[in-house]
């Protein structure tokens, strides 16, 4: 493969719609690209999990978006700990901050 | 556990970098989708923060995006695709895929007056760095 290697650092691949994760990461192994896919709610962390133990090619960050936040409990941070601990290919914590107005913390 | 930090900033930037500046104790950061101006990029490279760049930066009127792009180091940069959402040029209006982060690499390297393989290169290094758990 002579392409030049692209880490591609923020991919939602599991939330495509128009076409398969199969047939999306075929076309970055043609194009030799790696991806990290972010969870974004207490379920997708082991979705990302998966993804991560199914292909060669992908890493994962886990962590929830703020709209999400809601979902998150002691179980959530549990979960996320025991995934990092026994995941090696799970390499960053994903947070979103978005403050009101009022410059108040959305978590 | 000390791993990296992939932050989405919206709209909070220097709120968000003093956070940063008073709580992450040694892990690296990443500003991930990055809106913010040139000024606010430079002073979260001081805090050797790096910034991640999409599909925005092929849009004609991403003119914020595009002089970050353009003016800071690349060796503070990332490349990403955030899809299925922001869909690069040529692409814009249909569903994104991981993939078209070439698009992105190649509107970096056209803006900057270097090779497409030179971005690639560079921000693989980048991503290497914070995450060598890729090979």
């Amino acid at each position: 493969m002579n392409k030049e290697h692209i880490i591609n650092t923020h991919s939602h691949i599991n939330m495509l719609k128009e076409r398969t994760i199969e047939e999306a990461l075929q076309n970055c192994i043609d194009e030799n690209i790696t991806i990290i896919v972010p969870s974004y709610d207490d379920k997708s962390i082991f979705e990302v999990d998966e993804l991560t133990k199914k292909y060669d090619q992908v890493f994962g960050y886990v962590g929830v978006f703020p709209e999400e936040v809601k979902c998150f409990n002691d179980k959530t941070l549990t979960d996320m700990e025991n995934i990092i601990k026994n995941n090696n290919k799970i390499i960053s914590f994903y947070k979103t901050n978005r403050f009101c107005e009022s410059n108040e913390s959305a978590n | 556990m000390n791993l990296p930090i992939n932050v989405h900033c919206r709209e909070a930037y220097f709120d968000t970098l003093n956070i940063l500046k008073e709580h992450n104790k040694n892990s690296q950061v990443i500003m991930h989708c990055f809106s913010g101006s040139l000024e606010f990029a430079k002073e979260c490279i001081k805090q050797g923060i790096y910034i991640a760049i999409g599909g925005v930066v092929t849009f004609k009127n991403a003119v914020k995006v595009k002089e970050v792009a353009q003016n800071i180091p690349l060796e503070s940069l990332l490349l990403e695709t955030d899809d299925p959402y922001l869909t690069p040029v040529p692409f814009r209006g249909k569903e994104n895929q991981p993939s078209y982060v070439k698009y992105v690499a190649q509107e970096i390297a056209n803006l900057r007056g270097i090779s497409f393989e030179e971005v690639a290169r560079t921000t693989t290094q980048n991503a290497k760095r914070i995450f060598p758990q890729i090979n």
